[in-house]
């Protein structure tokens, strides 16, 4: 399967977002007050952290399928 | 919840649904208190559906649109999540909507119905034909 630049720029643009969500969610973690809420922002960090994984999953894959060879995680 | 028969004319901004505030943030001063926190998550994720959504509908790809939906849903069901938290310690009033408009809208669009290209086929409030 071959990928167009968009797909590429949207995966990358996908990953960003998605680190720095699970990022801010953690420190937000930290700084909130309120034991339950904290846990909430965790959830929200995890489940980011989770999209992270699976679009860059998505980007070896298809890379694999497209021959190229990269430093790729595993599944 | 308090409804109040009014006229069918516009909404009763006396009447409010939401609860009473359960939890006043600590903070209350130029720093991020717990209520902001969330109000941010929240504007994230409604920033982030969109974008998602632009990359879902826009991908070559079938994978890569089945993933764009899968972390949308997520999203759909966080953003629920932290509306329903904030909600619930009375961080979110809403106006409550004339029950008299309510009556009046259910009359004008079950007779709406009557402009239906594909036949009556179902009831209102009946199975959906998928």
């Amino acid at each position: 399967m071959q990928l167009s630049t968009k797909d590429v720029t949207y995966l990358r643009d996908q990953m960003s977002w998605s680190l720095l969500m699970a990022k801010k969610c953690n420190h937000y973690a930290q700084q909130c007050q309120d034991t339950q809420l904290a846990q909430l922002c965790q959830q929200v960090g995890q489940t980011h952290q989770a999209h992270y994984d699976m679009f860059l999953n998505q980007l070896t894959n298809l890379a694999g399928q497209a021959g190229i060879q990269g430093g790729g995680q595993q599944a | 919840m308090n409804m109040q028969q009014g006229g069918a004319s516009g909404p009763l901004p006396q009447v409010k649904i939401g609860l009473p505030e359960q939890k006043m943030p600590q903070v209350k001063g130029p720093q991020l208190n717990d209520r902001d926190i969330l109000n941010d998550i929240l504007n994230d994720e409604k920033n982030l559906m969109w974008s998602l959504g632009t990359a879902a509908n826009e991908a070559s790809v079938d994978s890569l649109s089945e993933a764009s939906f899968r972390a949308l849903t997520d999203i759909h069901r966080l953003q629920r999540q932290l509306y329903n938290t904030m909600f619930n310690l009375g961080w979110y009033s809403l106006d409550a909507a004339n029950p008299a408009v309510i009556q009046d809208d259910i009359k004008v669009f079950t007779n709406y119905r009557g402009q239906f290209p594909f036949g009556q086929g179902t009831a209102p409030g009946g199975q959906t034909l998928m």
